[in-house]
């Protein structure tokens, strides 16, 4: 057969896309035990791993100030061993279980997962409850755990983008806010963290009025589950720490001006822009959401077809806004080649004023099947509904949020997403960051009018 | 014990011009998979050509003759509430697109352009090949520890081996790619009879085949290319030690054996032994040498899944500031000469398969994932059912398996190693590339 190497039709018309139909996020059954744990569960039938993440209202501003990172201490080591299952046989017994027991520290909160099979998940949970009341803290496992935190420290050291990430978060949120400072603490900290200093800080951080568990999967009694597994869970009778710091973004530098930190044997540049976001309660959420998908969201947005697919500066370049209780912000990343990142930064500023051009209805319609559309497939399974969940409900929202936030985007036209946006991201509010060979980028910075300033990002 | 008795329908079936399609109805998938695997990956590179595959996944969504605009097959479907994207690795490329139904004849459509039209002109492949050039610097260059696997594979292969390069290239290789070689290499590999399409998800059996039928069947047939025999490596690394230095924060150890290719021999047998040693925290290397002996800050043990005559097994670990290389070097060896010689407990055995059941189910469970692993055992052994055999497959693994797995190709004797080490460790110079 010979090539088609010339303009021809194809062989059928290009099929029209027939509407999907519309989709609602599950409402869980809820509970709440008389111990305080709130318990939000889907039964989600053909489900046969049942996911379960766990939340503990542990903001890092209760750690005390020179024993930072021990809430990721209390964390890291909450799965080393058990009064009953001491030592590797905690893990053992777990992976036994055909279970896979995780965690995660956000700013404001401390995660724990646990994902089972449903025919093991009663022997699962067992021992998830040994993990959450009754850890060993054993004095050679925290002692472990410090050394590989310094070792990540490190490794973060050496990475450009750890290094622009590490960057921004110091330039925007201050080193004397602990949401400035690093989630899991310092060589510092760590090394003055005591076997006793970690079983207090337990005793009285995690702790089942300040929990809630959001667990999925295809079981007629997921409540019934957690309940006996967690229901004895006994609540402490001090008060819970509840009050948190709530972080001021400090004034940014604005568009015109660089925070450039040196990193001579890079042969490629980090480049971030930041700023501060909205929070979930926030009305102005889904048309920030939906601006974002088109200015830097999907393939073709405007930031990735022109940096990308026009310019070819970078693999890839994007928008993201993480909603958080106090800390919300968006950003803006990419990894350029040096010689072209001053330019590549002249040509994202212009992209982020939406009012030159504001966004179209094409735009506006993609972003929404991007956001919407696409919400049966990306809550495909019981991990991605528990996800999106927990974050909801840690966040002190309601069941049907999700879905008054997709109504919300349905009804957003491309003024309101422009206005938001423009609302937001402005050239006053922007934080840069660039990460790379100094040398290089000073004179090809100022040549193009930038103001340059030297960070150290060392925590 | 695999209990899940997870059983997923299977319809194979081969179009005239040699495009064989096999679906996995699911009605309860909220959506459908498209999934397409075309049989040419980095191995069927020729000398001074590296990366082309890959710049040549790239350049599959610039844009068709009979329409389709630069960039516009991904954005349509994410347009649509879908997502796409597409890999390349040593064996293959895939192509892929998780839709909701009423866009699965756009993502057929779509598909069905590229097999037989597309389209480069001089300016995207310029563009493309500094996005790749981009992509080398983002996930390799520019990252701590980033040539390992390109050491590794061209240290056990030898460099002109089809395994000796990585998928992503060399840079010098990707500047010298012209248009002429983009159409050469499209004509040579992209045709029905070189792929594969699984559809997964909510559709039935009788529709999937109707449409690909539909947007496929017209394509004209060419004769399946043909791919280089693969030999054996070029070199022979047993029991020899290569060093480098790099900027980097901690030592690491590699130890490398070749191995049989995935889906051959004792594969599984392997693949049960290497999670034996270093799959969980329970695993031994991780109990021995992270927990117990503080040697190492992690470990990890696996093989490249190469599927055509070596592949290679890699047990690595990160060593401790206190400790040294050769230490863990030694501790890891007599930790898989324990395994080897004394086999594992049942409860070792049991415990893996409860871990390998979980992780299967979650693999699973959504149709992108599905469709791909469904097209990985039809593309590489010919049988999509294999993957209803799979977990009592690996279930049916005994401790005399492992044992004899280990000791018949993890010998400690036959062992390759890779010391990536920091720069402020020089080892004496008597050292560096110590042979048996």
């Amino acid at each position: 057969m010979t090539p088609i190497t010339e303009p021809t039709t194809p062989r059928h018309l290009r099929p029209s896309v027939i509407a999907a139909n519309p989709w609602l996020f599950p409402i869980p059954e809820i509970a709440r035990l008389a111990n305080g744990l709130e318990i939000w569960a889907y039964n989600l039938p053909g489900q046969h791993v049942i996911a379960l993440d766990l939340t503990l209202d542990i903001d890092l501003s209760v750690e005390p100030r020179q024993l930072e990172g021990i809430a990721t201490m209390a964390l890291r080591t909450s799965d080393e061993g058990s009064h009953d299952h001491p030592g590797p046989r905690l893990a053992e017994a777990l992976e036994s279980a055909g279970a896979a027991y995780d965690g995660a520290i956000n700013h404001h909160f401390t995660g724990c997962s646990l994902d089972a099979p449903t025919t093991r998940i009663q022997t699962a949970l067992d021992l998830f409850r040994e993990i959450l009341t009754t850890p060993e803290h054993n004095p050679a496992d925290l002692s472990r755990h410090v050394s590989l935190r310094l070792a990540e420290i490190e490794q973060e050291r050496a990475s450009g983008p750890a290094t622009a990430n590490r960057s921004t978060r110091q330039l925007m949120w201050g080193r004397e806010q602990r949401r400035g400072r690093p989630s899991g603490g310092t060589a510092e900290t760590l090394h003055r963290i005591t076997r006793d200093d970690l079983a207090a800080f337990h005793a009285s951080t995690w702790r089942p009025d300040v929990a809630r568990v959001v667990i999925a999967g295809d079981h007629p009694d997921l409540i019934g589950l957690v309940t006996e597994a967690l229901g004895d869970w006994v609540r402490p009778t001090t008060p819970a720490v509840t009050t948190a710091e709530v972080p001021t973004a400090l004034p940014a530098a604005g568009a015109g001006v660089v925070h450039l930190v040196d990193r001579p044997e890079a042969v490629q540049v980090d480049l971030r822009i930041g700023g501060v976001g909205l929070s979930r309660r926030d009305r102005d959420l889904p048309a920030l959401q939906l601006a974002g998908v088109a200015v830097g969201g999907s393939f073709l947005s405007r930031l990735n077809e022109r940096l990308r697919e026009d310019l070819g500066y970078t693999y890839g370049i994007g928008f993201s806004h993480r909603p958080s209780s106090s800390s919300s912000r968006w950003q803006v990343s990419t990894s350029v080649r040096t010689e072209v990142a001053a330019d590549a930064l002249a040509e994202t500023i212009p992209l982020l004023d939406l009012g030159s051009r504001p966004l179209t209805d094409r735009e506006v319609d993609d972003a929404r099947a991007q956001l919407v559309t696409i919400a049966p497939l990306r809550y495909e399974t019981a991990s991605a509904i528990v996800g999106q969940a927990a974050a909801i409900a840690t966040d002190g929202l309601d069941v049907d949020w999700i879905n008054r936030y997709f109504a919300r985007m349905s009804a957003t036209d491309p003024d309101e997403a422009t206005a938001v946006f423009s609302r937001v991201v402005t050239p006053q509010s922007q934080q840069t960051v660039m990460v790379g060979p100094a040398e290089a980028l000073r004179p090809a910075l100022e040549a193009r009018g930038f103001t340059v300033l030297p960070h150290r990002a060392d925590d | 014990m695999a209990s899940s008795g997870l059983h997923y329908d299977l319809i194979d079936h081969t179009l005239d011009n040699g495009l064989r399609v096999v679906v996995n109805p699911d009605p309860s998938s909220p959506g459908v998979a498209v999934n397409l695997w075309y049989q040419v990956g980095s191995r069927d590179e020729v000398a001074q050509r590296t990366g082309f595959a890959h710049l040549f996944e790239h350049l599959m969504f610039q844009g068709t003759w009979t329409g389709v605009g630069v960039g516009e097959h991904l954005a349509a479907i994410q347009a649509t509430g879908g997502g796409a994207n597409a890999t390349t690795s040593f064996d293959r490329t895939n192509y892929f697109e998780t839709v909701t139904p009423g866009a699965l004849d756009l993502a057929l459509w779509l598909e069905a352009q590229r097999m037989e039209a597309l389209k480069v002109d001089q300016t995207n492949l310029d563009t493309q090949r500094e996005v790749v050039k981009e992509e080398k610097r983002q996930r390799y260059d520019n990252q701590p520890y980033g040539d390992t696997f390109e050491l590794l594979t061209s240290l056990a292969f030898g460099a002109d081996h089809p395994y000796g390069h990585t998928p992503i290239g060399s840079m010098a290789d990707l500047d010298s790619a012209d248009l002429a070689d983009v159409q050469a290499f499209y004509d040579h590999w992209y045709c029905p009879s070189n792929a594969v399409l699984v559809l997964a998800g909510q559709i039935t059996a009788d529709e999937a085949l109707t449409r690909a039928q539909h947007h496929f069947g017209a394509i004209p047939a060419r004769q399946r290319p043909t791919r280089a025999t693969m030999g054996l490596p070029q070199v022979d690394l047993r029991g020899a030690r290569h060093v480098v230095h790099r900027d980097v924060p901690r030592d690491t150890v590699h130890l490398v054996w070749p191995v049989p290719p995935q889906h051959s021999g004792d594969d599984l047998a392997l693949d049960v032994a290497l999670g034996l040693l270093s799959g969980g925290q329970s695993a031994r290397l991780h109990q021995r040498l992270v927990r117990e002996l503080e040697v190492a800050e992690g470990v990890s043990a696996s093989t490249l899944g190469l599927v055509a005559g070596t592949n290679l097994a890699l047990v690595s670990a990160r060593v401790r500031p206190e400790s040294s290389p050769a230490q863990v070097r030694d501790l890891l060896l007599a930790e898989i000469v324990a395994l080897a010689t004394e086999g594992p407990t049942d409860e070792e055995l049991d415990r893996a398969d409860a871990q390998t059941e979980r992780e299967w189910l979650e693999e699973l469970a959504t149709v992108e994932a599905r469709a791909d692993e469904i097209n990985q055992w039809t593309s590489t052994t010919g049988d999509p059912t294999a993957i209803n055999r799979h977990l009592a497959d690996l279930s049916a693994v005994t401790a005399d398996d492992v044992s004899r797995a280990l000791g018949t190709h993890l010998a400690p004797e036959d062992v390759f190693t890779l010391d990536y080490l920091t720069a402020s460790n020089p080892l004496p110079a008597s050292e560096k590339e110590a042979r048996r």
